[in-house]
């Protein structure tokens, strides 16, 4: 019994990861309809950003993290001043997404630059278990399913329930008559990106201290990829909904294989296109003309 | 209050407007006519700041051809674009609200709760439907909700792009009688329209746009009688 609830616990906290992964991607896709392939290497960039400000510099966690959340929104901005800005009127839909992949090339060579190619390790930013009978919870992972929890839900609320969460979304269903209606979709455009890129870089850093910091954090997108497509593409509850399923099998599966816990959470997803192509909570929004 | 003065627009190498002269005055509505591809859409887009253009437009004293679209709407000139564009995936209310953002701003006090009730007054089956998401609305409510939402931006002057595109007839007499009524309360239109007939009969001055140039001008009546007018753009009547 308490490995189950060791499991679960795991299970959700790496969801909480994939899902601040691809709450990020679909932010994008659905204000610029891009899908972007380097959001793996902004989270990946979260991991070394924090790794330099609190143990290369020695920062307290408290200016570490302003710092670092400041770094996320220029990364943000600078990415999509890069990135998407200069293609953005290509009449080919690809150009972007093939721009995309350029750039997680681009940024993963620097952090090999500054940091080299061998893995640095991230110190807890809580230490300590939790002991309850049988069960041993390490206290990072509780800590990333509650800064997980404050973050989405905190999204969730700017779009829902703030004004500049409903100019952001109007501006990014239909940026032609926001920009009629005085909307700067500039401004509303870079916002998403500097939320996208912050969900990423504090998703890094979380997971920083379990797993080493290396460049092939950014392979942790694929899952974030994959709870998206499980939730429904385009659907921000979906996606966040979908990577937590994703987190939990991947868990769960290490109960019969650890080696093949990628090939399972793959295998789900191939058979939920099958059963399911538009995602569990996928919608066919009509558009009416 | 609104002049413009040799107006010339281009999409990339090709010059949609070569040299308008268009008058907007206080209170009144004026139309403009002509086919496909004149160049009307052309010059509403320009107006408001969305195509590359040169020459002179004048809005209460102050030349706007350089601004950014941003900063026209601010000033109060809004545009319903042809083919409405609301939001699809906002309620009613959201849409509306989303109107504000030249005057409040991204933060700002959103004193809106007169205008919600003038624009509700206005069109009541928007307050009906106030908590739809608006891709659900029928055509001539989606309509209502596109000048709905420029009202709530506190316009001074209102550019319609064909309100009656794809409605049915019943709905389109409707839709006019609500804009003529809007201009009784003092608000200036310039109001694109293939419908020529309909849009004459509540217009004030009207030109007829062709291939990117004024093609005739004068007042709705004149225009209504006017021989090329009629072989053209009216149809005989019968």
């Amino acid at each position: 019994m308490g490995m189950y609830l060791q499991l679960l616990v795991i299970g959700l906290s790496m969801g909480m990861i994939y899902a601040m992964i691809a709450m990020g991607i679909v932010l994008l896709i659905r204000a610029v309809g891009v899908l972007n392939f380097a959001q793996g290497e902004l989270f990946m960039m979260g991991a070394y950003v924090t790794f330099a400000l609190s143990v290369q510099l020695s920062m307290p966690l408290w200016a570490m993290l302003i710092v670092a959340l400041i770094i996320f929104c220029l990364f943000g901005a600078l990415f999509m001043f890069s990135v998407y800005w200069p293609l953005r009127k290509s009449t080919w839909s690809a150009t972007i997404i093939i721009s995309t992949l350029g750039a997680s090339t681009v940024i993963k060579e620097i952090a090999k630059i500054i940091w080299g190619s061998v893995p640095v390790v991230q110190p807890p930013i809580i230490k300590g278990v939790l002991e309850l009978g049988t069960v041993r919870l390490e206290y990072q992972y509780l800590f990333i399913i509650g800064i997980g929890l404050l973050l989405i839900v905190g999204t969730f609320l700017l779009f829902d329930k703030l004004y500049i969460g409903r100019v952001m979304q109007a501006a990014a269903q239909d940026k032609y008559s926001a920009e009629l209606l005085g909307i700067s979709t500039v401004v509303t455009t870079m916002l998403t990106y500097m939320i996208s890129a912050s969900l990423a870089g504090i998703g890094g850093w979380l997971v920083s201290p379990l797993f080493l910091v290396s460049t092939s954090l950014g392979s942790f997108m694929l899952k974030g990829f994959a709870g998206m497509v499980i939730g429904g593409l385009g659907d921000v509850k979906g996606a966040v909904l979908g990577s937590l399923l994703i987190g939990v099998i991947e868990s769960f599966s290490t109960l019969f294989t650890t080696t093949y816990k990628d090939a399972v959470v793959f295998l789900v997803l191939i058979i939920v296109l099958i059963v399911r192509p538009q995602g569990f909570f996928g919608q066919k929004i009509s558009e009416k003309a | 209050m609104l002049k413009i003065k040799n107006l010339h627009a281009y999409y990339g190498p090709i010059e949609a407007l070569k040299g308008i002269d268009v008058e907007v005055n206080d209170k009144s509505i004026v139309c403009l006519i002509g086919s496909n591809g004149a160049g009307k859409t052309s010059l509403l887009k320009s107006i408001s700041g969305m195509t590359h253009r040169t020459g002179l437009i004048e809005f209460n004293g102050e030349n706007i051809i350089d601004a950014k679209p941003a900063h026209i709407a601010k000033s109060g000139i809004l545009h319903v674009p042809e083919g409405r564009h609301v939001f699809p995936g906002l309620t009613v209310e959201e849409n509306l609200e989303v109107g504000c953002i030249n005057w409040c701003g991204f933060f700002g006090k959103r004193d809106n709760k007169e205008l919600f009730d003038y624009v509700y007054s206005m069109f009541p089956r928007l307050a009906e439907r106030k908590d739809q998401l608006s891709w659900s609305l029928s055509g001539g409510e989606q309509q209502m909700l596109a000048i709905g939402r420029a009202l709530m931006g506190k316009p001074k002057v209102l550019l319609l792009d064909e309100p009656s595109m794809g409605l049915a007839p019943m709905v389109i007499e409707e839709l006019f009688e609500k804009i003529v009524e809007i201009n009784n309360e003092g608000m200036p239109i310039l109001m694109v329209e293939q419908n020529a007939r309909m849009a004459l009969s509540i217009s004030d001055y009207a030109y007829v746009i062709n291939q990117g140039k004024i093609e005739i001008e004068g007042t709705a009546k004149e225009l209504m009688y006017d021989e090329k007018v009629i072989n053209a753009y009216l149809g005989k009547k019968k």
